[in-house]
């Protein structure tokens, strides 16, 4: 039984989660993130009909946010404004946990990649998309997505080492 | 047989083909080296998406559940949003939802680059929990109690001066790579907010708020109950011991 635009629209409103959070992945800022996930799901209510049934409802999902992302990017340097890379703030305790310091690690390495790398990394290491499903999302071949995932994990790699930082480090 | 970076990856990620996966698996068995090759590139992975995992239990903002809550719901127009972001100096983003003064006394906003130990029992430290908040101790607790900002010298630097809805005194303060926000109440300096300071690289006036990042500023906006206060309000404040 096709799905109705209003059973799609529960769908993507389910979906609403892992869209921020490839979103986080995507951009580098959870502003950014929001608004693209945001636009992306305005595109996606206009053009309902050309989603394929039987396809996978987050991919296209995701392909939207990042079709609307690199447009944003141009955009902006058009504008002449760089893209904002700003430090992310967290709402945690105290005393934060090695858990918690180890994520803001990452998820600024994560920032400090290329857009193009930020998204393979978003779509297969935080979504868990196969590589040939993601070739698709960004419409490249499978080798162009395989060779710059292995080059975003190299640099990620050198920035954040093998092991999770376990504590805050004092400054000298 | 020796297998490449790229195998390794593939095999970790569950992407090599059938029969080379068996042969690799095979290999794996009695190769120590091989397997911890595998080993880090899945912790590797696994460290990335732990990561990113945190958004996914946080609320969805109403602006993005709005659009798909109602059928045929209208657009949400963003430019109210975007425009009170532009119209903010320095750019600060918009307060995040859980960033509410009401829990802010028991919370504390840390970046990664906060370079100094929060509150380890050292003769450095600049904040010590109290009663499941965070109170300003050493240096900044003696800044923020008796240093004005135009002579904003030494570890820390006092900005800002404001009277907040609640009537307390707030200051905002910069300390080595860390930033916030302190208010005086029941003789101490209560931590609202701490965040990574952010340096200004632009060229021409250096601000004195311009190196406070955007949750600092944003809660300055939201809270100030008025303007913030001219250095001689400031300099009888001090005087007077904050009362």
């Amino acid at each position: 039984m096709p799905d109705t635009p209003d059973d799609l629209r529960l769908q993507i409103a389910a979906l609403l989660p892992r869209l921020r959070r490839f979103g986080r992945a995507l951009t580098r800022s959870p502003d950014d993130a929001d608004d693209v996930v945001q636009a992306a799901v305005e595109k996606a209510l206009r053009r309902i009909g050309q989603w394929a049934p039987g396809t996978r409802l987050d991919s296209w999902m995701f392909r939207i946010m990042q079709t609307t992302w690199i447009d944003e990017v141009r955009a902006r340097e058009r504008r002449g404004r760089t893209v904002v890379h700003e430090d992310e703030a967290v709402e945690i305790c105290a005393s934060p946990t090695d858990a918690q310091i180890d994520a803001l690690a990452v998820r600024k390495a994560v920032g400090q990649l290329g857009d193009d790398q930020r998204a393979v990394v978003g779509l297969v290491l935080v979504e868990g998309l196969s590589y040939k499903e993601a070739a698709e999302v960004l419409g490249i071949p499978v080798g162009t997505l395989t060779s710059r995932l292995a080059r975003a994990r190299e640099v990620l790699q050198r920035m954040l080492g093998d092991a999770p930082a376990s504590t805050v480090e004092q400054e000298p | 047989m020796s297998w490449t970076d790229q195998d390794v990856t593939a095999f970790a990620d569950g992407e090599l083909e059938a029969g080379r996966a068996s042969a690799f698996a095979s290999d794996l068995a009695g190769d120590a080296h091989l397997q911890a090759r595998v080993d880090a590139v899945r912790a590797q992975r696994s460290r990335i998406a732990s990561a990113f995992e945190g958004v996914l239990r946080e609320p969805v903002p109403d602006r993005l559940a709005a659009l798909l809550g109602q059928p045929a719901a209208n657009p949400v127009d963003r430019a109210p949003e975007r425009r009170r972001r532009a119209d903010a100096a320095n750019s600060p983003r918009f307060l995040p939802p859980w960033a509410t003064w009401g829990g802010m006394a028991a919370s504390l906003v840390l970046g990664l680059a906060v370079g100094s130990r929060l509150a380890g029992g050292g003769s450095g430290d600049l904040v010590a929990q109290r009663d499941g908040g965070l109170v300003a101790a050493g240096p900044l607790a003696r800044a923020l109690e008796t240093q004005l900002a135009k002579d904003a010298a030494g570890p820390v630097q006092v900005q800002l001066t404001f009277a907040d809805k609640q009537g307390r005194y707030c200051r905002t303060f910069t300390a080595q790579r860390m930033a916030g926000l302190a208010c005086r109440e029941a003789g101490s300096w209560q931590v609202a907010v701490l965040a990574p300071r952010v340096d200004a690289t632009t060229g021409g006036l250096r601000q004195a708020a311009s190196v406070l990042p955007g949750v600092v500023l944003a809660t300055v906006d939201a809270q100030a109950a008025g303007g913030t206060l001219d250095a001689k309000a400031e300099g009888d404040l001090v005087q007077r011991g904050w009362r």
